[in-house]
């Protein structure tokens, strides 16, 4: 059964996002021309390495981006254009239809603050509610994610609070609003085995329960497989391969995602040598022409280093950007 | 059989914890690391897995003398080593080496590249300055980075090439044992399989052995023989990779191991979740301490602390429920 | 947050009873006392009488009981210049020296936060430049120079205000903001810094990511994170305040214990000496205390312990 509706939640087009480097001033090209979209009820996993440019590209999608950042590109989202809409229509929407989360949930409070007062912002913000709305609301909200004694853990402060529960509140915290869409950025890269089970589980069933969009920026393949319906690989700022999880994993059609996934220990023998990708990944600052994964391309040929390959579609939606990408 | 590289003998390590103001009697006592044994053949990878608060990092403090022993025996190629004297104590510290974690914070920012790879052996003291730098190149090479990358401060290198300094850092007084504490859990996928295979080289090339401590349950897989799973200061299971792995008999290594993520959306197993307070190595549970947490909890668990004893599966376990390869026990 | 308190508590007294000691020994130390009393001429039995009579014939120690003893009294004797008691002398000067470092450290608290956060908000502006600019030279100034310049300036050619005593509010404005100027500049450079060290926190991301308004974030959230380090400084700066108006007073002619202080030692005053210190000490202290115990209520990791 396919929850997908018709209408995406979200949908990106050539979405374009360039940084300014502090350093010498440098043009830093994070994003160029990505394209994706996610219906209701459904979860995309945005993959990569560090310097993808996902997390730019994630972070592009409510402008939460520094001053220097220039956008280009069309974001569609509840009838408009994020891409062109002004900071304070954009502040509207943040913590109200889009909700983000990040890396550490210890640190992602104020310490200095109640959890109870900081749950209560979004809602006073964007629900204008106050007094017993308010606080049975803030009490809906921690039962929903399934912390016992809300009402004590409300007067508490983080650091009374262990990581387990901290990562239930700020999962509280983003679904206050009744978002359209989560966007959870490297929600699992500081935690342990059990922990980080527990917070996509956590995701899951609020995406399940709400019918979230839910997008995912990870730099592992065992989260993609663990809660993403679809996948977007990304390299140098670009996509390099799209489609369902099922199909990029059984059938990885660009040579960087082939790669990838080969370079998993799961994948290998104990002991026998892992398959590596040789170099470095390119200058955002100065990208070569053609193919941003040519210099480091088991399957390289001369086009490649020239020409920009074009999408190249398979069945079931799957698309890779690769002039390989149809060989076996 | 040859002699271990490493023996540890119910290693324990206590931190006195702040005594309340006005209460009588005992400082309470934070037991990181209460009874650990384990023991690593020469030439072998041995795994230390477990969660934060485990005592793992405690453990591999002390292994290294960072921390004094509360008690227990470390026994290094069969020489007792916690109260040693100078001499055996500095042989010791030039046999054992450590790469941490985190190649940003690891190396000295204000030091060259081959300073920092040298620093072992300026300090020992033995060597010329000529000599010094030619082991310096010599070890470079071995670890893959360009020759003029000794001139070059950390701060120009990436993640991956400042890990391989870290190494080579680790390798220059000739270890016999190096102690890997998350080497690559900062770094990137496709980085990360070129420093294990790094890793795997030097140990087939010099005969290294290899404490590996990581939660990364599939690189531990991948580079360990043997294994062993701690929790709140205790190991609770221990045996070969595919022993445990494959075939948990404690609870706690069953849920931990459950937890992995999957490699593939077809094969995703459902998970053992954990549910209880976390207990604070300051106030373990009485008798199992994994007992709050466990699915599986018995009313005698309270009573008796398991040992680590065999089970059928081959691994040695500490759960009274473990099927004994002796006797017909009753499982739960 | 009890035994915190009682931490601070007994390390006070601690420091109460050393400054005493020391107090005590130094004086006794550097000048004889009786050759400013007696006349020229007086002979050594004269002498030998005064010192019986002030009782500074007795052993170290027995002094030095009779002292604690009087001084938890509040007696301290007779100021040897000026025959009244010390203690009552230093409490009348008192008022115009707490009322002098106080009003400085409120305008160099209030001024130094608000040009802080200008400063961090506008980092990298001409803003950030200038007030930085004006942090160096408020610290690398003496006072004394600031102090007879701002007289020249204010006083002698625009004669906008009063330069010397203190006889209605407009006499505090000169030596108050004199006073102020080195303290105002650290505030705002700590400040300054905690704020721009604020922005790179995790919890700041996230609250912009729950579209909480930015002036919430910066006022709500940023500051009172920033204020923490800058309530420590602060601290000092009050305490530092308190002791350290002597040469404000002494340019201003202020009537403060500072002026008083100055002349006590030149004339090896032993009672007046003793009794301005213990009370500066003591002032200072109870500051501290204040201050640390102010660090629980803005930062509750402290208060619940």
């Amino acid at each position: 059964m396919t929850k997908a509706t018709a209408l995406p939640v979200i949908r990106v087009e050539d979405l374009y996002v360039s940084l300014r480097r502090r350093r010498d001033g440098a043009t830093i090209h994070a994003v160029n021309g990505v394209s994706f979209s996610v219906g209701r009820g459904r979860t995309l996993g945005i993959v990569g390495e560090s310097g993808c440019g996902k997390s730019t590209a994630a972070m592009a999608l409510v402008r939460l981006l520094p001053k220097s950042a220039e956008v280009r590109g069309a974001i569609h989202f509840d009838g408009r254009d994020l891409a062109t809409e002004s900071q304070a229509a954009l502040r509207r929407i943040r913590g109200r239809k889009i909700a983000m989360i990040f890396q550490d949930p210890m640190v992602a409070l104020d310490p200095l603050f109640t959890v109870g007062d900081q749950l209560a912002e979004p809602l006073r913000e964007h629900l204008d509610l106050d007094g017993d709305a308010l606080h049975a609301r803030q009490i809906e909200l921690l039962q929903a994610v399934g912390i016992s004694s809300p009402e004590t853990r409300l007067k508490q402060y983080p650091h009374q609070m262990s990581g387990g529960m901290l990562q239930r509140i700020v999962g509280a915290i983003a679904i206050s609003c009744n978002p359209e869409l989560l966007i959870a950025d490297e929600p699992t890269t500081a935690l342990d085995p059990t922990a980080q089970a527990a917070y996509l589980e956590l995701l899951e069933r609020l995406s399940d329960t709400y019918g979230l969009a839910l997008i995912v920026v990870t730099h592992d393949m065992g989260v993609v497989s663990r809660i993403c319906h679809d996948v977007m690989v990304m390299y140098a700022g670009q996509t390099v391969e799209y489609g369902p999880v099922r199909a990029i994993f059984d059938q990885p059609r660009h040579p960087y995602t082939q790669a990838l996934l080969a370079s998993i220990p799961h994948a290998v023998e104990p002991g026998a040598c892992l398959p590596t990708i040789e170099g470095q990944p390119p200058d955002l600052a100065a990208l070569p022409p053609g193919c941003p994964f040519a210099a480091r391309c088991p399957k390289v040929v001369d086009r490649c280093r020239t020409d920009a390959p074009p999408p190249v579609e398979f069945a079931g939606g799957q698309r890779a950007l690769c002039w390989r990408a149809d060989e076996r | 059989m040859t002699t271990p590289i490493l023996e540890v003998r119910d290693l324990k390590k206590y931190y006195a914890a702040a005594a309340p103001l006005f209460r009588r009697g005992e400082r309470p006592v934070v037991r990181a690391v209460d009874g650990v044994s384990f023991t690593i053949p020469e030439g072998e990878t041995f795994g230390l897995i477990g969660e934060s608060g485990c005592g793992k990092t405690t453990t591999v403090r002390t292994l290294l003398g960072l921390e004094k022993v509360t008690s227990g025996t470390i026994c290094f190629a069969g020489e007792a080593v916690q109260d040693a004297n100078a001499a055996g104590w500095r042989r010791y510290r030039s046999s054992v080496q450590a790469v941490f974690q985190d190649p940003y914070s690891s190396l000295s920012p204000r030091m060259r590249v081959w300073e920092i790879i040298a620093e072992p052996l300026i300090t020992a003291g033995k060597m010329s300055k000529s000599d010094i730098k030619a082991r310096v190149a010599e070890l470079l090479e071995i670890v893959g980075l360009p020759k003029d990358a000794g001139e070059r401060f950390p701060h120009e290198f990436s993640g991956g090439q400042r890990q391989r300094v870290a190494i080579a850092r680790g390798l220059s007084p000739q270890p016999r044992l190096l102690i890997l504490d998350e080497p690559v859990s900062a770094l990137d996928v496709s980085i990360r399989a070129q420093i294990l295979n790094l890793l795997q080289m030097l140990q087939d090339k010099f005969g290294l052995s290899y404490l590996l401590i990581s939660h990364d349950l599939d690189i531990v897989a991948h580079m360990c023989r043997n294994i062993a799973v701690m929790y709140l200061g205790r190991i609770v299971e221990t045996g070969t990779v595919a022993q445990v792995r494959d075939n948990p008999q404690h609870p706690y290594a069953q849920a931990l191991f459950s937890a992995v993520l999957p490699p593939h959306p077809d094969r995703i197993r459902p998970r053992i979740r954990l549910t209880g307070p976390q207990p604070s190595p300051l106030n373990p549970p009485s008798g199992c301490r994994f007992r709050t947490r466990c699915p599986v909890v018995q009313p005698i668990c309270a009573e008796i602390e398991p040992a680590l004893e065999e089970t059928s599966a081959g691994s040695k376990a500490a759960c009274l429920f473990a099927p004994r390869p002796t006797q017909e026990e009753i499982v739960p | 947050m009890g035994r915190y308190i009682l931490k601070r508590l007994w390390r006070a007294l601690i420091t109460l009873i050393v400054i005493s000691m020391l107090i005590f020994v130094i004086a006794r130390v550097t000048g004889d006392p009786i050759s400013y009393l007696a006349p020229e001429d007086a002979t050594e039995q004269e002498l030998a009488e005064v010192r019986a009579r002030l009782g500074l014939d007795k052993p170290i120690y027995v002094q030095y009981a009779r002292y604690v003893g009087d001084a938890l009294q509040g007696d301290f004797g007779n100021s040897l210049r000026y025959n009244r008691p010390a203690f009552e002398m230093v409490l009348q000067r008192l008022p115009a020296t707490i009322q002098l470092s106080l009003v400085a450290f409120l305008v160099s608290t209030v001024l130094g936060i608000m040009m802080g956060v200008l400063a961090a908000l506008r980092r990298d502006t001409w803003i950030d430049g200038a007030l930085r600019l004006l942090a160096v030279l408020g610290q690398s100034a003496p006072s004394f120079w600031i102090g007879i310049l701002a007289i020249m300036i204010f006083g002698v050619h625009l004669q906008w205000l009063p330069t010397s005593g203190r006889m209605g509010p407009e006499y505090l404005i000169l030596p108050a903001l004199t006073l102020a100027l080195f303290s105002m500049a650290s505030v705002m450079r700590l400040t300054r810094s905690a704020m721009l060290e604020t922005q790179t926190q995790e919890y700041v991301k996230f609250l912009r990511a729950k579209g909480v308004p930015e002036s919430q974030i910066i006022f709500k959230h940023m500051l009172r994170n920033a204020l923490v380090p800058v309530l420590a400084v602060l601290g000092i700066q009050l305490s530092h305040l308190v002791g350290g108006t002597v040469i404000i007073e002494i340019v201003f002619n202020w009537p403060g214990v500072g002026r008083l202080m100055v002349e006590a030692l030149l004339n090896s005053d032993l009672p007046l000496i003793q009794a301005g210190v213990i009370l500066i000490a003591t002032s200072v202290v109870l500051v501290n205390l204040l201050v640390d115990l102010s660090y629980g209520l803005v930062d509750p990791r402290i208060r619940i312990e």
